[in-house]
C-alpha cells in the first residue's frame, strides 16, 4: 500500500531520466530524440551527405575573393560555378561548358551502387527522347552523359527557382495558381504527343524564370529506376510520395501513362490552393496509406476562398482511378482556361463514396498496400511492418472502465465518476494511444470479463478500480490488466487527502502510459500533469454538471448551466468548465429550446474566458468549433477551428464526431462518413455517431449499409437506453411502413419501465399512432409533451394547438379544428417575431397557416423557410424545409408544387420516409393523386415493388 | 575586415581537406582485420572504435531488459574481454562491418562461456571505458517507450553515435579556427528543414553576405561529408562499401 503517494500539486513524475522525442522534424517527419547529436535530425542530417562523393568532383576553391565566381572544381567540360539546388536525385549546378563557353545547369546523379548499366542506358535513351521536345514551356536539355559512375545532363539555366521555393516566399492568388497549371498542362500535352511521359511532376520540377514563366524540367527522369518495379528505389529517387499517383505508389507501371501526369499535375495545383500536398502522413508508410485508402481533404476546406469548380476540377485530377481522371493535359487545361473565363467547367462533384468505388473493387486496397509495402519493406526489415499488417490488429489501446464507488454516501458517485473522467481525458491527449471513449466504456460498469471487453473494443488493456470518499479522505484503488492473458500488468492503492486527488490521478494517468508504453511528447506530459482546478468545491459542482450531460444533456440544460456557473465562479480560472459551459449554451440554442441572440452572447464569454485562462488549448478551440457550428452555421470556420483542436486531441472521438457532422450539413456525406466512421473507431459503441453513419447511408438509399450501422449501433447502446429497444422499430416503421413492431416496442415499455422513461419516448409514441390512426392514443401522447418537445417531422419544433387541430379534422370537427390552428397560429406567431431569421419557425407558421386554409401566407411562410434556410446552407435541415413546403402546398390545393417539392424532398440525400408518407394522416390531402402515389412506390422497399 | 572576407578564407580547414592520401589506407577497421598477428597499431585501433561505438551496445542491453548496473558491467567485460583476446582470428574470418561484427561478438558474450570468463575479468577490475565517461552519459537509457526490437535500437543508436562523433570532430575544428559561431548557425542549415533559419537569416546574424554564406555553408557541408566518410569509412572492409553503409544507417534511422 502507498500512503500519500505524491505531494499535492507535484508533477509526478518517478522514472529515470529517459531518451525523450524533443520534436517532429518539419522536413521528414521523423522523431527527433533528446540525445540526437546537435539536437539535429539524425535522419535528414545523414542524407544531406547523399548524392556526392566529396573526392570525385570537388576541389576546393582557392580562396578567390569574389565568392560569385569562385570555381567549385570541374567535372568533365564544366567548371561548377555555384550549387544552386539538390534533392534525391541528385545535385545542380550552375556551371560553364568550357569548349561553348556557355553557362548552363548541371545535374548530377549520383546513382551508387544500385544503378546498373541497364538502368544508365535507359535514363539516357529517355533523356535524350526529352531533349527532343521544342517547347518553351520545357526545360531544353543540352547534353546527357556518364562520368566516374554518376549520370549527368547539362540544360539551360532558367535564372529564378523553384515552385515550391517561389511560393514559399510569396504564396500565388488562386486565378494565378489555375493559370500557371493550365500552361503546364498544356506543355505536358505537348509532350505526350510525343510519346514522353514525365512521371514525377511536382513542385520541385517546375520552375519558373524572371517573368514567372514555368518551365517543367526532368522529364522522364523518374523512368531510371522504375522498370526493377521496386517502391523503394522510386522513393529514393523521387523523394517523398506526397505527389504521387496511385498506379505509381503500388509499382503498378503499366498503368503508368498520361493520366499518371494528370494526376501530378492535379497535386501541384492542389499544393498551390492550399498550400499543403494532397496526402503527408509523417511516414513515407503513412503517405502511401493515406494515398491509397483515404480521398484528399476537399481544397475548399483548406481555403475557402476557393471557388467549388475548382475545387472539383483539381480533385478530378486527383481521382484514384486513371479512367476518372481528365482523358488527357489538354482537357485539363481547356477546363481550367473555361473556369478563368468563368464559363461553365466540364468537372462534375463526384462526392459520395462511389467515387472510387470501381477502381478500389478492380484494386482492393489490401491488396494495394501489400503490393507497396512488401517492396518497402524490403529496405526496412520486414518485422517492422509486419505488426502494422497483421490481422486483427489488437491495439495497444486502452479502455478506462467506471470507477467502482465504494463511499458510503450515494452523492460521492459524481467524484467517482470524475476520477475516472478525468485520467481518461488525460490518456486521450496522447496521440500514441488508442482510447475508448467514455460513452462506450460505460456499460461495462459491473462486468467482469476483461478478455471480453478487450475484444468487443478492441484493446489490449482495461483500466479499472474503485474509489471511496469519507469526509476529507478518499481511497483509491486502480489496476491494469492485460486483456489478451488476464494478468495485472499494474495495480496500486492510495490513501490520502482529498488534496490530493489531482496528483493521484495524474500519477495513474503516467503509470498507464508508461505500462503501454506510450510515447510522450513534452505537451502531453504536460497534459497529463496539469490539475484542472485548485478548488476542490468547484470540482465536485463540474464533476455533477459532467454526469448530467453523461446522463441526457437535452433534459437536464438549465441544471448543467447552473451548476458549470457556480464551479467558475469559485474558480475563474477553471478551463474545463468555461468549455463545458460554452456548448451546453450552444446546445441549448441549436436545439431550438432558445434560439435567440442572447444565449450566444452567454457562450462566447464562456469562449472567451476558456481563451483567456487557456490560450492555444484544443478543447478551448473545439468549443470554439461548436460555437461557429450550432450558433452561426459556420461550417469552414468550424472546421478550421478543429483542425487546430485535433493537434492536441488527436484520440478525441468529438472532434472527429463534429468533424463529421459539419461535414454532413455542408453536403459533404463520403467526408461526413469518413470523419464519422474514425470517431467510431475511438468511440465504438456511441450510438450518436453509429446511427448518423446508418442515416446518412439511408438518406442515400444504401440499405444494406444502413442496416449494418444501425445494427451496430442497437448492439453498442446501453441497455437501459429506450432507444435500445425503439430503432429496430422505427427501422420497420419508416423503411417498410410496417407500425406494429413499434406499436409492441412502446406498449412493452409502458408496462416495464417508469413513467418518465413513457413522456420521453412520446414522440416515438405520437408518431406511430398517428399512422395507426388511433386518435386517443396520440391524444394521450401529445399530453405527454411539452410546447418545446413537440415537432413536425425531425427538426421543425410546433405546438400543442397545431396537432390539436389535425386531430379535430381527422375527427371531422373543422369548427374545432380552427379554432386549434388559430390557437397554434398566435403562438407560432410569437415564435417567429422571437427569431424572424429562423427557417424552421417560418416553416412551422406555414403548416398552421395551411391548416387555416390560409393559401397565400402558408405558401409565402413555407418559402420564406426555406430562404433563410436552403439545402445548401443545411444539407439535412434544409431538405426537410422542402418536404415541409411540400406539405403546405399538399394542405392547400395545390398539388401541382406539392409533387414538384416532394420529388427534390426524396432525391437523396432523402428528408421523407416511406413509411411517413404511406401511412400518415399529414399526407392524407395527396393521396389517390397518380404522381404521389408514384413517388411512393418508388420508395417502397424491394419485394413490395 | 570585411565580415565576408573573414569566411571566404574560411575556417583553416582548407588543408584538412585536400592533404593526405585517402582515408582508407589507415581505416581502423581495415587496420584491424590486416593485423597478421599481435600489432600494437590494430590494437590501439580496436580501442579506438571501441570508444566511439560502445554506446549502441549498451543501449543494446538495456533493451534486453538489463538494469543500469549490470548492463555497465556487461558492457565494460565485453570490451574488456574483446580488447584482450582481440579474437582477431574470427575476426579476419568476418570480414564484414565493424557494426555487425560487434553485435555478433557481443551476442556470443551473452552465452554462458563468455559470461564465465567475464566473472574473471571483472574481479580484476579492467574498465576500458573509463567509468566517469560512462557516468557522463548515464543519461542515455533507451526508452521505455520505445517497441523496436534490441538489433534495431543497436543500429539507430550506432548512427547517432558515428554522426556525433562527425559532428564533434566538426566543431572542434571550428572552434579551433575562432569560428564556433559559424558552427551554431550552419549545422541549423544541414538537414534543410522547412522553418530553420534561411541562409539569409544566417548571414544576417553573423552580418555576412550572402554569397558568403553560401560559400562558407557549401565548404561546411563538404566536409562534414567528407568526415563522415571518413568515419563510416573506419567501420568497413573495403572503400566499396561506405556508401552502401551511409545508406543503411539511413534506411535504419527513417525505420
Amino acid at each position: 500500500m502507498k500512503s500519500c503517494a505524491v505531494p499535492s500539486g507535484e508533477p509526478v513524475r518517478d522514472s529515470p531520466a529517459v531518451i525523450r522525442i524533443i520534436r517532429i522534424c518539419r522536413k521528414c517527419g521523423g522523431k527527433i530524440f533528446s540525445d540526437a547529436p546537435e539536437g539535429l535530425c539524425t535522419g535528414c542530417v545523414l542524407e544531406a551527405a547523399l548524392g556526392m562523393s566529396p573526392e570525385s568532383e570537388v576541389a576546393d576553391g582557392s580562396g578567390s575573393a569574389t565568392p560569385a565566381t569562385t570555381s567549385l572544381g570541374e567535372f568533365g567540360d564544366y567548371e561548377l560555378l555555384e550549387e544552386i539546388g539538390r534533392g534525391g536525385q541528385g545535385i545542380v549546378f550552375r556551371a560553364r561548358q568550357k569548349n561553348l563557353n556557355r553557362v548552363v545547369a548541371l545535374k548530377v546523379i549520383g546513382l551508387g551502387q544500385w544503378a546498373t548499366k541497364a538502368h544508365l542506358r535507359r535514363f539516357r535513351r529517355e533523356a535524350e527522347a526529352a531533349a527532343r521536345l521544342d517547347h518553351p514551356g520545357i526545360v531544353p536539355i543540352y547534353e546527357v552523359g556518364e562520368r566516374d559512375g554518376s549520370c549527368y545532363f547539362s540544360m539551360k539555366l532558367i535564372e529564378g527557382g523553384q515552385l515550391d521555393e517561389v511560393v514559399r516566399r510569396a504564396p500565388l492568388s488562386i486565378r494565378l495558381a489555375a493559370k500557371l497549371i493550365a500552361q503546364i498542362a498544356r506543355t505536358v500535352h505537348h509532350a505526350h504527343e510525343f510519346g514522353i511521359i514525365h512521371r514525377d511532376i511536382k513542385p520541385g520540377n517546375v520552375l519558373l524564370d524572371t517573368q514567372g514563366q514555368p518551365h517543367l524540367t526532368d522529364f522522364g527522369l523518374a523512368r531510371l529506376v522504375e522498370a526493377d518495379s521496386t517502391v523503394t528505389r522510386t522513393l529514393e529517387v523521387m523523394g517523398t510520395p506526397s505527389y504521387m499517383a496511385p498506379e505509381q505508389a503500388t509499382g503498378n507501371n503499366a498503368d503508368v501513362g498520361r493520366a499518371t501526369d494528370v494526376y501530378g499535375l492535379g497535386a501541384v495545383l492542389y499544393q498551390l490552393l492550399t498550400g499543403h500536398p494532397p496526402f503527408a502522413g509523417g511516414t513515407t508508410y503513412e503517405t502511401i496509406k493515406l494515398l491509397l485508402e483515404t480521398e484528399p481533404r476537399p481544397p475548399r476546406l483548406w481555403n475557402r476562398k476557393i471557388d467549388r469548380d475548382l475545387s472539383t476540377i483539381c480533385l478530378k485530377c486527383l481521382e484514384k482511378d486513371p479512367a476518372r481522371r481528365y482523358s488527357s493535359a489538354l482537357a485539363l487545361a481547356e477546363d481550367l482556361e473555361h473556369w478563368l473565363k468563368h464559363e461553365p467547367v466540364a468537372a462534375r462533384r463526384t462526392g459520395l463514396v462511389t467515387r472510387s468505388t470501381k477502381w478500389m473493387r478492380r484494386n482492393p486496397t489490401s491488396a494495394l498496400l501489400a503490393a507497396a509495402l512488401v517492396a518497402l519493406a524490403t529496405a526496412v526489415g520486414w518485422n517492422l511492418w509486419k505488426s502494422e499488417l497483421s490481422q486483427p490488429p489488437l491495439t495497444t489501446g486502452i479502455a478506462v472502465l467506471p470507477f467502482e464507488n465504494l463511499s458510503e454516501q450515494k452523492e460521492n458517485a459524481a467524484f467517482v465518476d470524475g476520477l475516472q473522467d478525468d485520467i481518461l481525458t488525460k490518456l486521450a491527449k496522447i496521440a500514441d494511444l488508442k482510447v475508448i471513449s467514455r460513452t462506450s466504456v460505460m456499460e461495462y460498469r459491473a462486468q467482469q470479463n476483461v478478455r471480453r471487453i478487450g475484444q468487443a473494443l478492441r484493446v489490449s488493456h482495461v483500466l479499472e478500480g474503485s474509489a471511496s470518499r469519507n469526509g476529507n479522505k478518499i481511497h483509491v484503488n486502480a489496476q491494469l490488466i492485460d486483456t489478451r492473458s488476464d494478468t495485472h500488468a499494474w495495480a496500486e492503492q492510495y490513501d490520502c487527502d482529498w488534496n490530493d486527488l489531482f496528483a493521484i490521478q495524474s500519477e495513474i494517468a503516467q503509470k498507464v502510459a508508461e505500462q503501454l508504453r506510450a510515447r510522450l511528447s513534452s505537451s502531453e506530459q504536460l497534459a497529463i500533469e496539469r490539475k484542472p482546478t485548485s478548488d476542490l468545491v468547484a470540482y465536485d459542482l463540474y464533476s455533477r454538471a459532467i454526469a448530467l450531460i453523461q446522463q441526457d444533456e437535452a433534459a437536464n440544460g438549465p441544471k448543467i448551466i447552473d451548476l458549470l456557473n457556480q464551479a467558475v465562479t469559485r474558480d475563474p480560472s477553471f478551463f474545463e468548465a468555461y468549455c463545458q459551459l460554452a456548448a451546453a449554451h450552444d446546445a441549448v440554442y441549436f436545439d431550438d429550446r432558445d434560439h435567440t441572440p442572447a444565449r450566444l452572447t452567454k457562450a462566447r464569454a464562456a469562449i472567451q474566458n476558456a481563451f483567456r485562462t487557456r490560450p492555444n488549448a484544443g478543447e478551448a478551440h473545439l468549443a470554439q468549433a461548436l460555437h461557429l457550428y450550432k450558433g452561426y452555421r459556420d461550417y469552414d470556420g468550424a472546421l478550421a477551428e478543429l483542425e487546430v483542436a485535433r493537434q492536441t486531441l488527436p484520440n478525441d472521438a468529438r472532434v472527429f464526431r463534429l468533424m463529421g457532422s459539419i461535414q454532413r450539413r455542408d453536403g459533404h456525406f463520403a467526408e461526413a462518413i469518413q470523419d464519422l466512421q474514425r470517431a467510431a473507431e475511438l468511440d465504438p459503441r456511441d450510438p450518436v455517431t453509429l446511427n448518423t453513419v446508418s442515416y446518412i447511408h439511408r438518406q442515400f438509399g444504401r440499405i444494406a449499409e444502413a442496416r449494418m450501422w444501425l445494427d451496430r449501433a442497437v448492439a453498442g447502446a446501453r441497455s437501459d437506453d429506450v432507444y435500445k429497444q425503439l430503432a429496430l422499430p422505427d427501422w420497420e416503421l419508416d423503411m417498410n411502413a410496417d407500425p406494429r413492431p413499434m406499436h409492441q416496442a412502446i406498449a412493452s415499455i409502458r408496462a416495464t419501465r417508469p413513467a418518465a422513461v413513457w413522456t420521453s419516448i412520446a414522440n416515438f409514441r405520437l408518431d406511430c399512432a398517428l399512422d395507426e390512426r388511433d386518435i386517443a392514443a396520440a391524444k394521450e401522447a401529445l399530453r405527454a409533451l411539452r410546447d418545446d418537445e413537440i415537432a413536425v417531422g425531425p427538426q421543425i419544433q410546433i405546438n400543442h394547438g397545431f396537432f390539436e387541430g389535425l386531430f379535430a379534422r381527422m375527427e371531422k370537427d373543422e369548427q374545432r379544428a380552427q379554432r386549434e390552428f388559430a390557437a397554434a397560429r398566435a403562438e407560432q406567431k410569437k415564435v417567429v417575431q422571437a427569431q424572424p431569421e429562423f427557417g424552421p419557425a417560418w416553416g412551422a407558421l406555414g403548416l398552421i397557416d395551411a391548416g387555416l386554409g390560409r393559401k397565400e401566407d402558408a405558401l409565402r411562410e413555407g418559402r420564406r423557410a426555406l430562404e433563410l434556410l436552403p439545402p445548401e446552407k443545411d444539407a439535412i435541415l434544409g431538405k426537410v424545409l422542402v418536404r415541409n413546403l411540400a406539405l403546405i402546398a399538399a394542405w392547400v390545393g395545390e398539388r401541382d408544387l406539392a409533387c414538384e417539392q416532394l420529388a427534390i424532398a426524396i432525391a437523396p440525400p432523402q428528408s421523407v420516409t416511406y413509411g411517413a408518407l404511406k401511412l400518415s394522416p399529414l399526407w392524407d390531402p395527396l393521396r389517390r393523386d397518380p404522381r404521389f402515389e408514384k413517388i411512393v412506390a418508388s420508395l417502397a422497399p424491394k419485394e413490395h415493388r | 575586415m570585411p565580415a565576408d572576407d573573414k569566411v571566404s578564407s574560411p575556417t583553416g580547414l582548407n588543408g584538412i581537406t585536400q592533404t593526405g592520401p585517402s582515408p582508407f589506407v589507415t581505416t581502423r577497421w581495415s587496420v584491424v582485420l590486416a593485423a597478421q598477428e599481435e600489432s600494437p597499431a590494430a590494437e590501439e585501433a580496436l580501442d579506438n572504435l571501441c570508444r566511439i561505438y560502445w554506446k549502441p551496445l549498451y543501449a543494446f542491453v538495456r533493451r534486453q531488459g538489463l538494469n543500469r548496473d549490470d548492463a555497465r558491467d556487461l558492457t565494460q567485460g565485453f570490451f574488456a574481454l574483446l580488447l584482450e583476446r582481440r579474437d582477431l582470428e574470427s575476426l579476419r574470418k568476418e570480414k564484414g562491418r565493424f557494426r555487425s561484427y560487434l553485435l555478433t561478438a557481443f551476442k556470443h558474450f551473452l552465452t554462458d562461456e563468455w559470461r564465465r570468463a567475464m566473472a574473471i575479468k571483472r574481479g580484476k577490475g579492467q574498465k576500458p571505458i573509463p567509468l566517469d565517461e560512462m557516468g557522463a552519459e548515464e543519461r542515455i537509457e533507451v526508452m521505455p517507450v520505445d517497441r523496436a526490437t534490441p538489433e534495431l535500437i543497436y543500429e539507430r543508436r550506432w548512427a547517432s553515435a558515428l554522426l556525433e562523433r562527425v559532428l564533434n570532430r566538426l566543431k572542434e575544428e571550428y572552434r579551433a579556427a575562432g569560428t564556433t559561431q559559424l558552427f551554431d548557425a550552419l549545422k541549423q542549415l544541414l538537414p534543410d528543414e522547412p522553418g530553420a533559419p534561411s541562409q539569409a537569416e544566417v548571414g544576417q546574424l553573423l552580418g555576412m553576405r550572402a554569397n558568403a554564406v553560401r560559400q562558407a555553408f557549401y565548404r561546411f557541408r563538404q566536409r562534414y561529408q567528407s568526415l563522415l566518410r571518413e568515419e563510416i569509412a573506419h567501420t568497413v572492409a573495403s572503400p566499396g562499401e561506405v556508401e552502401d553503409e551511409l545508406r543503411h544507417l539511413i534506411t535504419i534511422v527513417r525505420a
